[in-house]
């Protein structure tokens, strides 16, 4: 697999994260495209506190979409992409300001759609959300 | 009903907004805690965007989880408070920055349980996603 354009560029650190990622603190930490697995890093701010004072639950979907997202387009070619069509997140435990881990990883891929699981970690190893999702693999209109 | 609780110290100003909540520019357009209902709006801006240039979808369940649970947390009683256990996000459409509205109800409750249902419009009306979600009641009833 060849890996070139603006995915690996990210993923290799040689281009900026985009703007939601960045806000996220997105970080690429592990990728293995043959295996359909990837590991990534956020750092979760005061900024995302609720009213209860814990991480707001949206905001670990969002961490969860943007390392599910990731784990399928790894293993596309240039010309391709993946919206995310459906996303179902389990909040098991609390989360609080700090780094949090991403696991992902495509369960199945056919041509045209994609299913993928994975967790979100606090920084002693604990779960603190689940996720899977299903996206759409189609091509950029030339 | 008396107006107090959690939800109504942030709505009459006793409490300041939660930080996530700062963060996805949100405010209340209308509440009925009779009828279980809420509408709130956002703005999505150019930080929430995705390598593709659309709001980035976990951004949006983020919106959805921060309509859900103010619909719930709107009928509860000093003391009480519902995290959200489970979120389910149906990407319908891109959005794009600017204003969108989240429309949550209730559509069961029970002493310690509640299951609610949602959308997030655009600023032209159609819906760019849709969600369900779980939450557990806890603390004393009123």
């Amino acid at each position: 697999m060849i890996r070139e354009g603006p995915f690996w560029e990210l993923m290799e650190g040689r281009a900026a994260p985009p703007p939601a990622a960045a806000l996220l603190g997105w970080e690429p930490v592990a990728i293995d495209p043959e295996a359909g697995t990837i590991e990534v890093a956020f750092t979760a701010t005061e900024q995302f506190l609720n009213l209860v004072g814990v991480i707001q639950g949206g905001l670990l979907a969002a961490m969860l979409d943007a390392t599910l997202g990731p784990a399928v387009i790894a293993t596309l070619g240039p010309g391709q992409y993946a919206p995310t069509t459906d996303l179902h997140v389990q909040f098991l435990r609390p989360a609080r300001p700090g780094r949090l881990t991403g696991r992902g990883r495509v369960v199945r891929r056919g041509k045209d759609i994609a299913f993928m699981a994975g967790e979100l970690l606090d920084e002693s190893g604990q779960l603190v959300a689940a996720a899977t999702a299903t996206a759409q693999i189609r091509a950029v209109s030339p | 009903m008396t107006r107090e609780g959690p939800f109504w110290d942030v709505m009459e100003g006793r409490v300041a907004p939660p930080p996530a909540a700062a963060l996805l520019g949100w405010q209340l357009v209308a509440v009925d805690p009779e009828a279980g209902t809420i509408e709130v709006a956002f703005t999505a801006t150019e930080q929430f965007l995705n390598p593709i240039g659309v709001i980035q979808g976990g951004l949006l369940a983020a919106m959805l989880d921060d309509t859900l649970g103010p619909a719930l947390v709107a009928t509860l009683g000093p003391g009480q408070f519902a995290p959200t256990a489970d979120l389910h996000v149906q990407f319908l459409r891109p959005a794009h920055p600017g204003r969108l509205t989240g429309r949550g109800r209730i559509i069961r409750r029970g002493k310690d349980i509640a299951f609610m249902a949602g959308e997030l419009l655009d600023d032209s009306g159609q819906i760019v996603a849709a969600a369900t979600a779980t939450a557990q009641i806890r603390g004393p009833r009123p």
